[in-house]
């Protein structure tokens, strides 16, 4: 009799204690989320895209969250990236514009500035950021998002890795951070939106789902995202560093030199006339030291922080690195230059039938070009001067009726000035690594 | 006199109509005799392990050329590139074909070999090696220059597996005669017989063509350019084509192949607009956009901008890309060793010079190979059309990696086909008898990892292989 009378009370204090723990868990979202939520704005670009040769505009939505009192926001690259527009709509339903200070294809991360003036009361409610680096594995998270003009949704999860890793090739490249990834529901509506912890701080923003794969989201790290932020708000524009080489990891180096302990990244591809081939990097070296920064990389998780390093190194001035060759310590100089491929928006040649871009670095590579001089063609009007003239899309553009092409505002120069005289266009291109020659058929009147 | 004109009349209208007087199941059986069918082992590389194949039978309808057993073919039977300007390749995956054999229209079998093959005609040879009771009967190809459209004309193929290869004689009539950049008849098709290279007869009952695969073009972009793909007639090459291939045919041999007549370059149209503005003379012509390291163009001193206005005496009005294939098989048409004539424009001025074609170098596919099954790999020596291909120096040493096997060592590595292997354990490669010897060495020395270099096109990358 006794012991039972006892089991019944364990019983009942575990139901007790249970539920209390469960309206515990309620009300901490619930706080989370109110700390949160009227920060939330839908953001409904309208952006130019090209298609077919031509510039066309279109409307997308994402998320997006206030995150100072200026009325500065956070939202994705992909969500933002050349919009000539922006539209608001912040939690107490008003409708205002935003300007684009600036964003950034690496980390997928852009900053809008909301044109407060047209709010009778420019206060406006913002969001605390977190440290990303303090997430745990099996933290309770939200993801909130703004899918729909009014509406506004929270979705609860776990942080199911914060070391999400992609290879720098595809659609989901990000050189140079890791993920959070969660099961908490990410849907291209909520894109840009916050990750927020419990405590109703900003952890991450969300960034991408996996379609056809269940419970797969992924979000940028606040603390890359403040440091992006900053550089772009102070510039509006993040520049970094190149040298020019690959790394991989050394894992399987360690157990082929049959050295467990072994430290640093294997130098892979040397680009030709890099600041790394100048520097005398081999492929086949071991990067063990960038300054005064230690390299390892033992596992390709390692990668993105060193090229952040290295993307972080001062332009144009001389960096000691020390490397390993064949057992020997070497000591060398790497003067980084600034990074040649600029993300600008596509420029639309109307009159030739073409739409161009600012080199690529695949289109480097494919190319194989001998420099980045040049601008590329990505799309051709069908039945215009270009499609008739055999101009196809990755050709690179070198020379202009003799006139060399360094970039997209030499050839925008170059196209305005044309225009004028309706004198014929003579392209020297560079197609499949090898020379290409067109005078462009004809003119269109754009 | 009146009497004499009558029966001279009548002789002339009995010979004309004798002439006349084929049907059209004379002309089948005349012909019925000399197509056979040809079955053969197709052998595609097994992505399980190297070096074994998964045989496909395969059938092709047959024309006997010659009364000792020389049967032609479609070039199809034999996809294999022999040198580096052929149009076939692709056959990473495809081994040499196989067990051919000919099974004529009495039901007899003789076994056969490939002797070799043209991939511009489209025809390959085989040689009956069985001894032959009797002389076969050949076909014996007319002219056909005065073959007009809208005239009759009858095809004999084989029907497929399903109608146990029966004969297939259809009457059709020629709907179109194309020059460019081939002479080829058209005709409307709605029957599909077992394979290309049936028999085109003509209304004399006189052989005067065979029937070619149709080539489709998909890279059409525009609306109006897929009306052009959508193809649903039959091409018939005249025989003017091939004739002088039975005659001498082209033959294959493993070792010293000597490929088609090879000019070297990179080319495209002289446009009317490019024409004007680099002030070329004449109409049309071919721009060079690449010269070949150690190929005859850049024997013949050819420049990267140098526009070709004539070749071998003849005028070049070429003004479209589409128009380059009729010039590219005029070079493949030409005698290798010989000095021809070439028109250039450089610099504002028109120049004559010579140039010497020589035979095309063979292709990866016929390349020296090793394999090396406990890793799961096949490589190959380098051959031009790689270093052509990845703008590579032809001094450049390696091995280029044919064929993977995905489960085995080198697969789970990580090294992929179309690298080329440079060093292994940081050791430089040579040749593909360096490789087999340094790769041998370092299996025996019982390393846990073997360390390859492998550089595809810009790309180094380094694999680790696990050597166990």
């Amino acid at each position: 009799m006794r012991i039972i009378l006892l089991l019944l009370g364990v019983f009942w204090l575990q139901a007790v204690l249970g539920q209390s723990g469960e309206i515990h868990l309620q009300k901490q979202i619930l706080l989370a989320r109110d700390q949160v939520m009227p920060a939330l704005v839908h953001v409904e670009p309208v952006i130019q895209i090209f298609s077919r040769g031509e510039k066309q505009h279109t409307l997308v939505t994402g998320s997006g969250v206030i995150f100072s009192r200026e009325g500065y926001v956070l939202t994705n690259h992909h969500v933002a990236a050349n919009a000539t527009k922006v539209w608001c709509t912040l939690s107490n339903k008003q409708r205002i514009t935003a300007t684009v200070v600036g964003s950034d294809q690496s980390t997928d991360i852009a900053v809008l500035k909301l044109n407060l003036e047209e709010l009778e009361d420019p206060n406006v409610p913002f969001a605390r950021l977190g440290d990303s680096d303090s997430l745990e594995v099996g933290q309770i998270v939200l993801a909130l998002g703004s899918p729909l003009g009014l509406s506004r949704s929270v979705s609860m999860g776990v942080v199911s890795s914060i070391d999400r890793y992609f290879p720098n090739r595809g659609s989901m490249v990000s050189p140079y951070n890791l993920w959070i990834q969660t099961d908490a529901a990410i849907n291209p509506g909520n894109s840009g939106g916050p990750l927020i912890n419990l405590a109703g701080d900003v952890v991450g923003i969300n960034a991408r789902a996996v379609f056809f794969a269940e419970n797969l989201g992924f979000a940028i790290p606040i603390n890359l995202v403040k440091e992006i932020a900053g550089e772009i708000i102070e510039g509006s524009s993040v520049k970094r560093a190149w040298i020019g080489c690959d790394f991989q990891e050394i894992q399987d180096l360690r157990e082929y030199l049959d050295k467990p302990a072994f430290e640093g990244a294997l130098v892979a591809n040397v680009e030709e006339n890099s600041p790394a081939a100048k520097a005398g990097l081999q492929p086949g070296d071991v990067l063990q030291q960038i300054g005064d920064t230690p390299v390892n990389a033992v596992y390709e998780e390692d990668l993105p922080a060193i090229r952040k390093v290295i993307a972080g190194l001062p332009i144009g001035e001389k960096t000691p690195i020390q490397v390993w060759r064949s057992d020997q310590k070497l000591r060398l100089n790497l003067t980084a230059i600034e990074e040649p491929f600029k993300d600008d928006p596509e420029f639309e040649a109307a009159a030739w039938g073409m739409v161009i871009k600012g080199l690529a670095w695949h289109i480097y590579r494919v190319q194989m070009l001998p420099d980045f001089q040049g601008v590329y063609v990505t799309s051709v009007k069908p039945g215009g001067p270009s499609d008739l003239s055999s101009i196809r899309n990755g050709d690179v553009i070198r020379k202009i009726n003799g006139r060399s092409i360094a970039g997209d505002s030499d050839f925008k120069e170059v196209y305005a000035s044309l225009q004028k005289n309706e004198a014929p266009v003579y392209l020297e291109m560079i197609r499949n690594g090898y020379p290409y020659f067109a005078v462009l058929k004809g003119t269109m009147t754009p | 006199m009146i009497k004499y004109r009558i029966a001279i009349l009548f002789t002339m209208m009995l010979g004309s109509f004798s002439a006349m007087s084929q049907t059209p199941t004379e002309i089948f059986q005349k012909f019925r005799p000399s197509i056979c069918l040809v079955q053969f082992y197709k052998n595609i590389s097994s992505q399980a392990q190297i070096g074994s194949y998964i045989k496909v039978k395969q059938k092709r309808i047959g024309l006997i050329a010659r009364e000792d057993g020389l049967i032609m073919v479609n070039s199809d039977v034999y996809p294999i590139s022999l040198d580096i300007l052929s149009t076939d390749g692709a056959s990473y995956a495809s081994g040499e074909p196989s067990d051919f054999k000919v099974k004529l229209h009495d039901g007899k079998e003789y076994a056969a070999e490939f002797i070799g093959k043209d991939e511009v005609a489209q025809v390959a040879f085989l040689q009956i090696t069985d001894e032959l009771p009797e002389k076969l009967p050949r076909i014996d190809f007319r002219d056909t220059g005065d073959i007009a459209v809208g005239e009759p004309v009858y095809v004999l193929e084989l029907l497929g597996e399903s109608y146990d290869f029966e004969p297939l004689f259809t009457a059709y009539t020629i709907n179109a005669v194309v020059q460019s950049p081939r002479r080829k008849f058209l005709i409307k098709n709605d029957v599909t017989a077992l394979s290309a290279g049936g028999l085109a007869i003509s209304a004399a009952g006189k052989a005067i063509g065979i029937t070619l695969r149709v080539d489709f073009d998909f890279s059409f972009q525009s609306p109006s350019e897929f009306e052009e793909f959508r193809r649903d007639f039959l091409e018939i090459a005249p025989s003017e084509s091939f004739r002088g291939l039975i005659e001498n045919p082209p033959v294959f041999q493993r070792a010293s192949h000597m490929g088609k007549a090879w000019f070297g370059i990179g080319m495209q149209a002289l446009t009317p607009e490019l024409q004007a503005y680099w002030k070329v003379p004449g109409e049309g012509g071919v721009v060079i956009d690449r010269v070949y390291p150690e190929s005859p163009a850049e024997k013949a001193g050819l420049k990267v901008r140098d526009v070709i206005l004539s070749f071998d005496g003849e005028p070049l009005k070429i003004q479209r890309d589409e128009e380059l294939k009729r010039f590219r098989e005029k070079i493949t048409g030409s005698v290798a060793d010989k000095n021809l004539a070439l028109e250039i424009f450089r610099d504002g001025k028109v120049r004559q010079e010579k140039i010497k074609l020589k035979p095309a170098p063979r292709a990866i596919d016929l390349a020296e190979k090793y394999q090396l099954s406990e890793l799961g790999l096949e490589v190959r020596e380098l051959t031009l059309d790689i270093l052509y291909d990845y703008s590579f120096p032809l001094d450049t040493k390696g091995v280029y990696i044919y064929q993977i096997d995905r489960a085995a060592p080198a697969g789970m590595g990580g090294l992929e086909v179309g690298s080329i292997i440079t060093e292994v354990n940081g050791r430089p490669v040579t040749d593909l008898a360096g490789f087999e010897g340094l790769i041998n060495e370092i299996l025996a020395e019982n390393g846990k990892k073997i360390m390859f270099r492998v550089q595809m096109r810009r790309e180094t990358q380094f694999v680790f292989v696990d050597a166990k």
